[in-house]
């Protein structure tokens, strides 16, 4: 990925979606993130804009002095927030590389001082190559850095989040305490500021109706749930995010293993929703999913929402091996694609939201098809 | 479509119900400009947003907690109270008593039992000192804290010395 350069942006699929595991049919993708604070600075919302500057340029430092920067880390790319364009702010959201609060919280976290002050001052995010690893300077945290994986897969992330954590702290000198461990800016990170998640498909539950009922259950014991691709509690296509809320009183493995125990559990009930409906309601079931496919091999104009939606239908039908002409990181792909910063760049143009629809339409019509011709241009690097 | 009693408007915003002295119920239609003549009731809508009243309820409550303060980023505790977030690592002590609850309620815990930071290292790199020091002298100067500025620049100097001397 090159954001430096607008015009050369990559058209490839950051590696965190690549993936032939099966166990990833149901989990898309697992994440790690630690919050960290230099000592001696004051956190981001009540930094002066020097100082966020000055935050900044250490963090540059340690990664010029590169000596303890995981080898995964390079080559690393460096975008500062004063530099790049909305379009390819959002972009990165997108493409979970940087939170959305990041560019819409600018104007909560910013003091003002004058008016011509930059909002934008001491912001910046590092990306390595895969795209699998980020680290976002002066958030809500001085540094929250966290490991995609594909798939559902913690050992790695967590490997590689420690590593980087760790070659950090013999450069940079992290705010802690004996009795609070990490210091972070609120005081629900505070502790390990390790939150850790897994982005997982479940249109089973959903389809039969369970999942309410396995959602306010998860949210009773003390971990969070949000619908994922949507705002809020608001889902599209069937996708859902579980996190931990508890960073203090328990290691990074057990929160980790905490995370793994609710997803297995998970797992095992979607799983059993989608055989009742094989032997319950197959038709039903067929109809549904060829219709979303004959949509999104069709349709002429099609919004994001809608395709988002019908992507994940169809995905269900691919796990389930009722569609076989395209696979389940295809899918991956497109949903990510199709999204409208993401789209924009792709083709490499400004487009309205009615050019994007075509556009949209016309991309998920030459690639939905695993077989088509034009699937060179999604070669994985 | 009923009429303002007063102008005969087809426009009616508040009804008004009286009770005279012989117990006659009397009603009274009012567009919104003759019931602000006549200064009936509040028929411009509130403008207090629900999030307005609570954080004012919060404020006269909390009203206590402007007084306490971080000794180190003059944060005030109110001021945490109304945005979630903490101004400093110096915060956790100014607060310590007030968060302590707060903290137990989010973690059901007070105590960290995670990685902990290497001790071992002693060597902190003088280069990242010195920025960070001249980060502070400068916000020291913008905010004319001169006599903070001074000492800052006299361990800048220092660490200088000590570093030439080796």
């Amino acid at each position: 990925m090159k954001l430096s350069d607008f015009s050369t942006f990559d058209q490839t699929t950051p590696s965190w979606l690549i993936t032939n595991d099966t166990t990833s049919q149901i989990v898309l993708s697992s994440r790690v993130r630690y919050a960290r604070n230099l000592a001696g600075f004051p956190f981001p919302n009540k930094a002066t804009n020097s100082e966020l500057a000055g935050i900044l340029d250490i963090i540059n430092m340690a990664f010029k002095d590169g000596e303890r920067i995981p080898e995964f880390l390079n080559p690393i790319e460096y975008i500062a927030f004063d530099k790049i364009s909305p379009l390819q702010a959002e972009f990165l959201v997108e493409r979970h590389l940087i939170s959305p609060d990041f560019i819409h919280g600018l104007k909560l976290n910013a003091k003002p001082q004058s008016p011509n002050s930059n909002l934008n001052t001491g912001r910046a995010v590092f990306i390595n190559e895969d795209e699998n690893v980020s680290l976002m300077v002066n958030e809500e945290d001085h540094l929250r850095f966290q490991v995609l994986s594909a798939g559902y897969d913690f050992t790695n992330g967590l490997k590689m989040l420690n590593a980087l954590d760790d070659g950090l702290e013999l450069i940079l000198r992290y705010a802690n305490s004996p009795q609070y461990g990490f210091l972070t800016s609120c005081p629900s990170n505070v502790g390990t500021g390790l939150r850790a998640s897994v982005l997982i498909h479940l249109p089973g539950l959903v389809l039969t109706k369970e999942i309410e009922k396995v959602l306010r259950a998860i949210w009773q014991i003390g971990y969070n749930v949000r619908g994922f691709f949507g705002e809020g509690t608001e889902t599209r296509g069937h996708f859902f995010q579980i996190s931990n809320t508890v960073t203090l009183g328990q290691s990074e493995t057990e929160i980790v293993e905490g995370i793994e125990k609710i997803t297995n559990q998970l797992i095992g009930y979607e799983e059993k929703a989608r055989d009742y409906m094989l032997k319950n309601t197959r038709k039903e079931l067929e109809d549904k999913i060829y219709r979303a496919y004959a949509i999104l091999s069709s349709a002429r104009l099609i919004a994001s929402q809608e395709a988002l939606n019908l992507l994940a239908t169809v995905r269900l039908g691919v796990a389930m091996n009722i569609i076989t002409k395209t696979s389940i990181q295809r899918i991956n792909q497109l949903m990510l694609l199709i999204r409208p910063a993401n789209l924009q760049v792709f083709y490499n143009q400004e487009m309205s939201a009615l050019e994007r629809d075509e556009k949209r339409a016309s991309l998920i019509h030459s690639l939905l098809n695993e077989n088509s011709i034009s699937n060179q241009i999604l070669s994985p690097k | 479509m009923k009429k303002c009693s007063i102008c005969q408007k087809p426009e009616v915003a508040v009804v008004i119900s009286t009770i005279d002295k012989d117990g006659t119920v009397v009603e009274l239609s009012l567009c919104k400009e003759c019931a602000e003549k006549k200064g009936v009731g509040e028929i411009k809508k509130t403008k207090l947003s629900a999030q307005e009243i609570l954080n004012e309820l919060q404020e006269k409550i909390s009203e206590q907690d402007n007084n306490i303060l971080c000794t180190n980023c003059g944060l005030s505790f109110a001021d945490f109270r109304r945005r979630g977030r903490l101004g400093c690592e110096q915060c956790y002590q100014s607060f310590a008593l007030k968060l302590e609850p707060i903290i137990k309620r989010i973690h059901n815990a007070t105590q960290h039992t995670g990685k902990i930071i290497t001790q071992g290292r002693k060597k902190i790199s003088e280069k990242f000192e010195i920025r960070k020091l001249r980060t502070t002298l400068d916000s020291a100067i913008q905010k004319e804290d001169f006599e903070r500025a001074a000492r800052i620049r006299d361990q800048i100097k220092k660490i200088r010395q000590t570093n030439k001397s080796k």
